[in-house]
């Protein structure tokens, strides 16, 4: 992704906007310059096709996270524990 | 390993070559509390029975501290506690109902085979596809467990959470272009750590 292409987007621009494919925050314009940029740019084509192969991977894992809530809430617990385990 | 750490560990029984692990109940729910609660959600199927589990084996790891000879890692460790507790949690709901319960799914005799042989084919199939995509989710834990712990953080909550661009600046203080930069980072390290065994 070293080149520059004489295009609407540069190469950052267009890794920027594979990521943003890949979470459904990219409108129709910004598809279609990244279309005419693959069509022209190996290496975006190639970071493409990594990052979608990620996103099944992703899907295919179907990860579940804890939240940031569930996780002060949890770090609370734990500090009132150690507290009353070190009182007298 | 120094002479002294290899004084304690013919003392102690322990081969040579074994490192040994610390302990840190601070810095349990930032580096494990994801993992732990993906391993038991995908064993219990619920977000409120997997929570209390994940809390009951923190405090219990609390508790046992003095247990933990570091001969395996602090998540290992915890790993082991967790296990007994969805095992105890398991035998509670089966003592209550006063049996075992034993799943069946129904489909269409498309193929005119006995139902028997359906079902086995099908519970081997899941189960071998549930172990690849267990193996996958762990591979990609830890993989995020060798990034910055702010940046897996906000990957998370981004991707496997699916939470809006804006919930996330607003959590972790951040603008959407620096969202994207560590987005992109972390996609990049993650797809570099999981190439050689999933691409």
């Amino acid at each position: 992704m070293k080149q520059k292409l004489p295009l609407l987007l540069d190469c950052p621009r267009a890794a920027e906007f594979c990521d943003k494919v890949e979470y459904h925050e990219m409108d129709w314009t910004g598809k279609l310059q990244l279309r005419l940029h693959l069509l022209f740019c190996a290496d975006c084509r190639g970071y493409w096709k990594r990052n979608r192969k990620l996103t099944q991977l992703l899907q295919k894992a179907d990860l579940h996270t804890c939240t940031e809530q569930e996780k002060r809430q949890w770090q609370q617990q734990l500090q009132q524990a150690k507290s009353q385990e070190s009182a007298p | 390993m120094g002479g002294l750490g290899l004084i304690r560990n013919l003392t102690q029984g322990r081969p040579c070559n074994m490192k040994t692990h610390t302990i840190d109940p601070d810095q349990w729910v930032d580096k494990y509390s994801d993992y732990l609660f993906n391993y038991t959600i995908t064993r219990v199927r619920d977000r409120e029975t997997a929570n209390d589990l994940v809390a009951e084996t923190f405090l219990a790891g609390l508790r046992s501290m003095k247990n933990f000879k570091g001969e395996s890692t602090e998540r290992t460790w915890l790993v082991s506690i967790l296990k007994r507790k969805i095992i105890d949690h398991y035998r509670r709901i089966n003592s209550a109902k006063g049996k075992a319960e034993v799943q069946f799914t129904y489909r269409d005799q498309e193929e005119g085979d006995r139902l028997e042989e359906q079902i086995a084919d099908l519970s081997g199939r899941n189960a071998q596809q549930l172990m690849e995509n267990e193996e996958l989710g762990k591979a990609i834990m830890d993989c995020l467990e060798q990034l910055n712990q702010r940046q897996a953080a906000i990957f998370k909550m981004k991707t496997l959470e699916d939470a809006d661009t804006e919930t996330v600046c607003n959590e972790f203080g951040i603008t959407p272009s620096n969202l994207w930069v560590i987005i992109h980072r972390t996609r990049t390290a993650l797809a570099k750590c999981l190439e050689k065994t999933w691409f």
